[in-house]
């Protein structure tokens, strides 16, 4: 492999933003067949270096290589029509459109008369979607699809092209690990046909499972690269975080208190069927089950967020009815949204205008805000919290996902919430931050909140939970204690009920 | 199978609730009103509202793109006094031309400020507005420029087998923009803009310069809608389409376009023109004083965006 030149090389590439310097003098090779893993904290540049190589930005200095050329004055459209493409970790297709018409957009083939050729652009659709197995509608607007559907099409997207480099930003994010295996297997494939992979990804076993050569960064600077094979777990961690930090540390007490929050027989026909379940004060319980299951779903029914069919809900032993989440939110029950771009935050509003979106009504009397008070409570919370840059005037906008969510997390805390349904709260984070939260669960925990929390991260629902419930078609399938679970006993779960139907 | 069916019911649905609505009000004023159904009215209606047509297609490319154009009715009006005065003092085929070049150049300004700028498409139609009006109004003395050019008057008013010939151009345009959007690669790019601006932007798409186009677009068709309509009357007016973008926006929402991109067809703008244009008519018929229309229409436009917004909220829920 080595004696292949690069395809992609770039040298000294150094960017900065606002005074801020993002990236310094990083070099990075992309070498034909293989999968280059980029991993690094969030923050540390990976988005910046990778919208260089697609053309998105440009960098301040140094120079980028390609195919024996320099490049200057790189633009995604050039960079696309030459085989570099990228998948970036928000989906990047337009959700009216059909996967047919995205898999193809700015490239649409055209009959010799000018006019889109329709029956060849669906049958380029289908020949990739096919030949991976995967089978997806390719003529209904894409924002029907389901999440996982819908990065399996931004693959093809980027492969309808003639590939000789794809980027791929986060990729398993949104991925059941059946799908994770189809995505692994594409990308077997992909490597064998000669394409330049670059893999970001925060999961270490997915580095070691398909990865090539890694490199890695923090802070905008070039730490390590190397083979895959010359590192190990902890010694790629440390690389990243620049200190120890145990992954498998196992979460602690064990003593909880009443029963706080109750949910009956919850039920929305064809979205989740009769789900019974309670939360202790002090505890910690997981949902698992694969993407689809109706974890989400059932999350949203609890805060009010869509309409029950059927069952009810409790809290502090009394029956309560919740209406919308804002409803839910004055009760004491908030809610973590799993995308929380969407649903989590005002991304163009400050900080502490985000914390205290929720907390101001509590606090509020006679219809007037004591703006002084909040700040106090913001600035508390964002110390308590510890979210970087401690800057509560900053557009959210601007922070790193951890960080954000770290935002969120804070609002619910500021609203006083005693019951917290936290949807995917590491998604998308880096490692040094992902301790973190699972820190700030702690000590709510410690604190004696009750809380939910979904996660498609199997290691992190073993570690984390005290108690774990197993989700299968809308159902819960199966309860696990902490200390009975593994992975293969929650997977069989899963997927048990999953076949039989 | 129910997730992957009901979308596409619902869209049928949607795509033709504007279409049962113009078959059920044609109907009622058939039955009910007199002189409704009758061949002079039908082409009345045509003759009038093919202006507003023209200006719909237009809008409707703004719209596809997540945009708004709220200076066409004043376009309309600059562009009537422009045609007017070059007909006076050249002929037919430059006065012509330079209503179009009038409304090309409004569309480009208008698109430039959009697609270079971070000011909202709202903000600079709206003063687009201001500034054409008051241009029209400048240039005209604040009076109506009468044409005497025979010709031009005729043309105005002439049919082709009993249908006006105007309408008969719009219909044309329709067809012609049906296919551009549905066949050709900058059609779709037009819808793919609208859908995701960032997203086409990594697609390579030239998102500026499609929203560039589409304000440049909607500048000549306000145009070719000014130019009939100052044929019709016979004279510029600087008062001429006071609140036709209103109107023309309307059509388009009614006719299924979505206020934020990405979706909407010429056939269900073709449909909303249609459908203001027969109830236009039946209040008139009605003898319903024109404070009542208006409010009336206003009602009607709530209704129908919040019928589709309402099916939008339950599909995605």
């Amino acid at each position: 492999m080595e004696t292949q030149p690069p395809v992609l090389s770039l040298r000294k590439i150094c960017k900065s933003f606002a005074g801020i310097q993002v990236l310094k003098e990083v070099d990075i090779d992309l070498y034909p067949g293989e999968v280059h893993c980029l991993v690094g904290e969030n923050g540390a540049g990976k988005s910046t270096l990778i919208k260089i190589m697609s053309g998105a930005y440009q960098p301040d200095s140094g120079n980028l290589n390609y195919l024996g050329d320099s490049l200057n004055n790189l633009n995604p459209h050039w960079a696309r029509e030459h085989g570099i493409n990228t998948i970036y970790q928000e989906i990047d297709l337009i959700p009216t459109l059909s996967a047919a018409e995205n898999i193809s957009l700015g490239i649409e083939p055209l009959k010799p008369n000018g006019n889109i050729d329709w029956p060849v652009l669906r049958k380029r659709a289908t020949k990739i979607l096919e030949s991976w197995g995967a089978s997806i509608d390719i003529d209904v607007p894409v924002s029907n699809l389901k999440v996982a559907c819908q990065q399996m099409v931004a693959i093809a997207k980027a492969l309808s092209l003639n590939s000789k480099v794809l980027i791929l930003d986060e990729p398993t994010a949104v991925f059941a690990s059946s799908e994770v295996d189809l995505l692994f297997s594409i990308i077997q494939k992909l490597k064998s046909q000669g394409i330049a992979l670059l893999y970001i990804s925060h999961h270490m076993d997915e580095i070691f499972r398909i990865g090539d050569r890694v490199t890695v960064l923090r802070d905008g600077i070039l730490i390590r690269s190397g083979l895959v094979t010359e590192f190990n777990k902890s010694s790629l961690v440390k690389a990243m975080v620049g200190r120890d930090i145990d992954l498998s540390q196992r979460n602690g007490s064990q003593s909880f208190g009443e029963e706080l929050f109750r949910a009956d027989g919850i039920t929305r026909s064809g979205v989740v069927e009769n789900a019974t379940f309670s939360l202790r004060g002090g505890e910690i319980v997981g949902v698992a089950g694969l993407v689809g299951a109706g974890r989400t779903e059932m999350a949203r029914l609890l805060v009010g967020a869509d309409r029950l069919d059927k069952g009810s809900i409790s809290l502090h032993g009394k029956l309560i009815k919740v209406g919308s989440p804002r409803d839910a939110l004055m009760q004491g029950i908030g809610m973590l949204p799993e995308s929380r771009k969407e649903e989590g935050l005002v991304l163009v509003r400050s900080v502490s205008e985000n914390i205290a979106y929720s907390a101001v009504e509590k606090a509020s009397r006679f219809g007037l805000v004591p703006w002084g008070k909040i700040r106090r409570l913001v600035n508390d919370v964002i110390k308590a919290v510890d979210i970087r840059p401690p800057r509560p005037a900053l557009q959210v906008l601007y922070m790193s996902g951890g960080n954000q969510q770290k935002v969120v997390l804070s609002k619910l805390l500021l609203a006083g919430c005693d019951v917290m349904i936290l949807d995917e709260p590491t998604r998308g984070v880096d490692v040094g931050a992902r301790m973190e939260i699972y820190k700030i669960m702690q000590q709510l925990k410690n604190q004696g909140k009750a809380i939910l929390m979904i996660s498609s991260d199997l290691p992190e629902i073993l570690t984390q939970a005290d108690r774990i419930l197993v989700m299968a078609k809308g159902r819960i399938a199966g309860e696990l204690s902490a200390n009975e679970a593994t992975e293969e006993k929650v997977l069989s779960i899963a997927l048990q009920l999953g076949e039989a139907i | 199978m129910r997730t992957r069916l009901s979308p596409r019911l619902l869209m049928f649905a949607e795509k033709n609730s504007a279409l049962m609505a113009l078959i059920i009000v044609c109907l009622l004023g058939a039955l009910f009103v007199e002189n409704f159904a009758s061949s002079l009215n039908l082409s009345a209606i045509l003759f009038q509202y093919a202006i507003i047509g023209f200006l719909a297609l237009g809008q409707l490319l703004v719209i596809l793109t997540a945009g708004i154009d709220l200076s066409q009715g004043a376009q309309v009006a600059m562009i009537s006094i422009v045609t007017a005065v070059l007909m006076k003092s050249t002929g037919i085929v430059p006065a012509v031309i330079g209503g179009l070049v009038m409304g090309a150049l409004f569309g480009l300004i208008n698109g430039f400020l959009v697609s270079r700028t971070k000011i909202p498409a709202f903000v600079v139609t709206l003063g687009m507005l201001g500034v054409a009006r008051g241009l029209a109004q400048l240039f005209s003395d604040s009076k109506p420029v009468s044409i005497d050019v025979q010709s031009f008057v005729d043309f105005g008013r002439s049919n082709l087998a009993g249908i006006p010939v105007s309408a008969i151009l719009w219909g044309a345009a329709s067809l012609a923009l049906a296919f551009f959007l549905g066949q050709r690669r900058l059609g779709r790019h037009i819808y793919a803009v609208g859908g995701s601006e960032e997203s086409s932007r990594l697609s390579g798409i030239n998102v500026k310069n499609i929203k560039l186009l589409v304000y440049v677009l909607s500048g000549v068709l306000s145009a070719v809608g000014g130019i009939i309509w100052t044929a019709r009357l016979s004279s510029g007016s600087p008062l001429g389409g006071n609140g036709y973008e209103m109107e023309s926006i309307a059509a388009v929402i009614v006719g299924g376009g979505y206020m934020f991109g990405g979706i909407g067809t010429v056939s269900g703008t073709v449909v909303g023109v249609l459908l203001f244009g027969v109830i236009n008519s039946i209040l008139n018929l009605l003898g319903i004083s024109p404070y009542w229309q208006g409010t009336i229409k206003g009602v009607l436009i709530l209704a129908a965006v919040a019928l589709s917004q309402f099916r939008r909220v339950n599909r995605s829920r």
